[in-house]
């Protein structure tokens, strides 16, 4: 067995235990940081199948956003262990049995001749690293689909930060839009007084 | 020269448009002069084309095709006119009676709201028959068949506001519909018989009618079904038995229009259409008996139930239905001279008595019932001899127009060798004795004896305005002469080739391929020729004969019963109750029609409208649907907790089926 | 030598694991969220191994795509929770039924 092999049961079987660690553990918390092991490991994984940078991203955006994402909400909710009990005594039989029926049939199917076909190995001399290739695929023949991603992003931002928005009515703050539009003749309201009678 | 038969037709056409779209703008005056001026132009048009046709020899025909406004299929839909002796002949009767009309309306209608409409209407519906007459093919002869059917019953119902007025025109119009189909059928079986392209014009099509003519439909020779067919449309718009019922109702209308529609020209329609397709019903030995039976019995039967009417209009309007009986028995005999003869004729001397009797009824203030009148001699003179003009020709008095003509229908029904040639001439002689008598009943009991009306109107009784009396004076004139033209109008030597008589048609050798097989040559009309030897003898052969006795003695009898005796007429009302009912209700075809037609069709809508309506389309297919979704999508909406672990778990279950189908796939 | 078939069972026993993991955690919304980001974890480990073993960098680019859609969604997701949370004072899945039918 070579040391690429070994490293490869090593992640594989880190990754795994993992998983099953963010499945079965009571605590959210708990579950999160598991998940961040699993994302590390399958980062690992990729580098292995010489995919820097795609295993570099999926640290930067997975464990460093979204798993972040994940436990801040965690904690903003606070919520308690007793809260998220779960029976899972009754649920466990049946969730092993999808997992084996699920596990078993996909290995069935990965036996099919369709698999065999497809193993060769990428050893071709690249002049190019992963990152350099992935850009100029990105930025010539994905450009649009790029484009929409990034719009992709820009309507989650502002869905994500529209939904959670709210109008305290209880609060007094400062209304900047109002503040820009006013003018100076709404400032100030003139009014003619009537002056006292002169000479009486 | 052509294009003066488009300026004809459309002369009348532009004074509708004129005075009905823009009538208020004219004003009264200027819309009956408009009118008026066109269609008298019109009439001076086509007697120029009378004049110019008679320099020709009677063959002479002219075939102006305007345009071509659609092709579908093979079938070429066109505009055009065909202008032979024929067409002449109905142009100038149409034009002039449309004309006498026009002038007598301004007369009559004097003080009607909707002055305007009725000139507009009845220019129209001279632009309609001037269409229908001077068509070239079957599509524009439909067009104008309709037309008139259109602008007849707008005139029926003109006093919109009356009740009876307005079911009289839904009758007219329904009834009409009737005749129409068998019309229209008529035209698709021609239509499907032609072969290759047809333009649908009527020389084209006889002509290649014929050599398919052995083809047959329903086991039935082509001529034979197709001619049945137009007879039915030519009953409809001939009123005749047993499609007349609507012709007395439309005695709701204005007089001028009874006298220019419903008694001279719309109804002719018929007997003209019988006329040119002559080259089909001469193939069609079945449908000339139907016609003699018809035209025979319509004679005599309408006739005798105008004996008992009261009201002056219905009686002339059974007298119409029974002279449409005259011709419509002479063209079953195959004498279509004969026919159209007493068509002129007709329309003359009963649009005289019509506009006579408006003149009557508006000396009387409207009042219609001949009970309510009497004596009016000394104060209507003028209307009185015409009437009494009218009347002479209708009953065929010897010299008078209505004597040549019908004499001569007598006749080629008596010569003519059909099988129910006998029963009509029976019907028809015994039709003369009818005809005098409610004829002079009606002139009895109108103009002499005692007044009968109430004093006011006795006080107020005074004779038209002139503009009323110049066209039953116009009228007279032809009602009384027209009967002159006896030789070459009545015994066919004016219409040259448009009818079919005899060996003269050009159409004879083909048709003689035909009837080598079954047909016989009907040569009535020359035995008729044979028969005759100048308009003396004829005079004097009429006064011999056994219809002009029954003539005396028909107004014999009004005058006795009517004048002389009341006494008898008390004795031989009370004798003849049982037939005195019958007659009244005119044989019950209204009840029939009421019972039979219209509380079927009735019942069949109301038995459709709850079963197949409301049950099947509304409560099965269209609520029915609406509930099976409801019902279903009520136990569907079960399914739909709203719970996300449900929806996972549906999803968890997809998965695995959809990998095992992948496995079983592969494998 | 590590073949396609063996990143291919690995991706498939992380995926059976985060369907179990749904089944298991059925009433906890936020354990829900995170076995989906298992599942498309697996997911895109198909896609670079394939992309690996064809020599074919297109593959790389879906996982990028992929990663983009997820972040958004997680980020939607969790907002969506917190408003949740907000108006219920909870976030059992039990109380989810707005959509009862």
């Amino acid at each position: 067995m070579s040391f690429e092999a070994w490293l490869f049961y090593l992640f594989a079987l880190l990754l795994i235990s993992s998983a099953i660690g963010v499945v079965v553990v009571r605590n959210t918390v708990y579950a999160a940081l598991l998940l961040i092991l699993a994302f590390f490991n399958s980062a690992a994984l990729w580098l292995l199948l010489q995919a820097e940078f795609l295993s570099i991203v999926l640290v930067l955006v997975y464990v460093g956003a979204v798993m972040v994402l994940f436990l801040f909400i965690i904690m903003m909710l606070n919520l308690k262990v007793e809260q998220v009990k779960r029976e899972g005594g009754k649920y466990f039989p049946f969730s092993l049995v999808v997992l084996f029926l699920l596990i078993v049939e996909l290995i069935i199917m990965l036996q099919s001749s369709l698999f065999d076909k497809v193993i060769t190995t990428s050893d071709t001399t690249k002049n190019i690293d992963n990152t350099a290739a992935i850009g100029l695929l990105l930025y010539k023949e994905y450009l649009f689909p790029f484009e929409v991603a990034a719009v992709i992003l820009l309507v989650a931002i502002i869905a994500a930060i529209m939904l959670t928005l709210r109008r305290r009515g209880d609060v007094k703050t400062q209304d900047i839009e109002q503040q820009i539009q006013v003018q100076s003749s709404e400032r100030i309201r003139l009014i003619k007084l009537p002056s006292g009678r002169q000479g009486s | 020269m052509n294009t003066i038969y488009i300026i004809i037709v459309l002369l009348p056409l532009i004074g509708a448009i004129a005075a009905g779209f823009f009538g208020k703008q004219l004003g009264r005056i200027p819309s009956h002069r408009l009118t008026s001026g066109l269609v008298g132009l019109s009439f001076l048009l086509s007697l120029y084309v009378l004049y110019y046709f008679l320099q020709f020899d009677p063959n002479h025909d002219v075939n102006v095709q305007v345009y071509r406004w659609a092709t579908i299929g093979r079938i070429e839909l066109e505009v055009g006119f065909f202008i032979d002796r024929l067409t002449v002949f109905m142009m100038v009767i149409v034009t002039f009676v449309s004309l006498m009309v026009h002038i007598y309306t301004i007369g009559y209608m004097h003080d009607d709201p909707g002055y305007q409409r009725f000139f507009s209407y009845i220019s129209l519906f001279t632009f309609a028959m001037l269409m229908l007459v001077m068509s070239n093919n079957f599509v524009q002869l439909f067009f104008g068949w309709e037309a008139v059917g259109l602008v007849s019953y707008l005139l029926i119902g003109f006093w919109y506001k009356k009740d009876t007025a307005i079911y009289a025109n839904m009758k007219a119009f329904l009834v009409n519909r009737v005749g129409d189909i068998g019309l229209l059928l008529g035209i698709a079986v021609i239509i499907v018989n032609v072969s290759g392209l047809v333009n649908l014009r009527y020389e084209d099509v006889f002509e290649r009618l014929f050599v398919r003519s052995h083809s047959y439909v329903l086991d039935l020779p082509v001529p034979e079904i197709a001619s049945i067919l137009l007879l039915i449309g030519a009953m409809g718009k001939s009123a005749q038995i047993p499609l007349h019922v609507w012709l007395p109702d439309s005695m709701e209308g204005p007089t001028p229009i009874s006298a220019l529609i419903h008694a001279a020209t719309m109804v002719t329609a018929g007997i003209f259409l019988i006329a040119r397709m002559s080259p089909i019903f001469e193939n069609a030995e079945w449908t000339l008996n139907a016609i003699l039976v018809i035209g025979s019995s319509t004679a005599f039967f309408m006739g005798l139930v105008g004996m008992v009417q009261n009201d002056i209009k219905r009686v002339i309007a059974y007298s119409t239905l029974s002279q449409l009986g005259y011709m419509m028995t002479a063209l079953g005999a195959s004498v279509y001279s004969a026919g159209l003869f007493h068509l002129m004729t007709h329309a003359f001397f009963k649009a005289l008595l019509f506009l006579a009797a408006g003149s009557v009824i508006m000396g009387m203030h409207h009042e219609q019932d001949i009970r309510k009148m009497g004596g009016l001699r000394r104060y209507m003179p003028v209307t009185y001899i015409t009437f009494l003009i009218g009347s002479l020709a209708l009953v065929g008095f010897p010299g008078f127009s209505g004597f040549f003509s019908k004499d001569l229908v007598i006749e080629a029904v008596k010569l003519s060798d059909q099988p129910a040639a006998l029963y009509a001439y029976v019907l028809l002689v015994l039709g003369v004795f009818v005809t005098a008598f409610y004829t002079f009943r009606v002139f009895f009991m109108v103009f002499h004896g005692d007044e009968r009306m109430d004093d006011h109107t006795l006080e107020h009784l005074h004779e038209s305005p002139r503009v009323v009396l110049i066209p039953l004076i116009l009228l007279a004139i032809p009602a009384i002469f027209m009967g002159l033209y006896v030789e070459s109008v009545g015994l066919g030597s004016f219409f040259g080739d448009a009818l079919i008589m005899g060996e003269q048609s050009k159409l004879v050798h083909i048709e003689n391929i035909v009837r080598t097989e079954t047909h016989v040559l009907h040569r009535t009309d020359s035995l008729l020729q044979e028969d005759y030897h100048g308009i003396g003898n004829f005079i004097l052969h009429g006064m011999m004969s056994l219809p002009f006795i029954l003539m005396l003695a028909g107004i014999g009898s009004a005058w006795y019963l009517y004048l002389k005796n009341d006494n008898a007429l008390l004795w031989l009302n009370n004798k003849l109750k049982a037939p005195r009912k019958i007659l009244e209700n005119q044989y019950y075809f209204d009840k029939f029609n009421q019972g039979f037609f219209a509380k079927g069709a009735l019942y069949l809508g109301n038995s459709f409208m709850t079963l197949i309506e409301r049950m099947i389309i509304d409560g099965l297919l269209v609520n029915g649907v609406a509930r099976a979704v409801t019902w279903a999508t009520g136990k569907v909406r079960l399914l739909q907790t709203g719970y996300l672990y449900h929806s996972a778990l549906a999803m968890i279950v997809g998965i695995i089926a959809m990998v095992t189908w992948f496995i079983t796939l592969l494998w | 030598m590590i073949s396609l078939t063996h990143y291919l069972t690995l991706a498939a026993i992380l995926f059976a694991v985060s369907i179990a993991g749904i089944v298991l955690n059925r009433k906890n919304i936020l354990l829900i969220l995170m076995c989906i980001e298992l599942m498309l974890l697996s997911v895109n480990l198909n896609f670079v191994a394939f992309s690996h073993y064809l020599n074919n960098l297109h593959g790389q680019i879906f996982v990028f795509f992929i990663l983009t859609v997820a972040a958004a969604e997680a980020a939607i997701g969790l907002a969506i929770l917190v408003v949740f949370f907000r108006n219920k004072r909870s976030i059992q899945v039990q109380d989810l039924d707005e959509m009862k039918g």
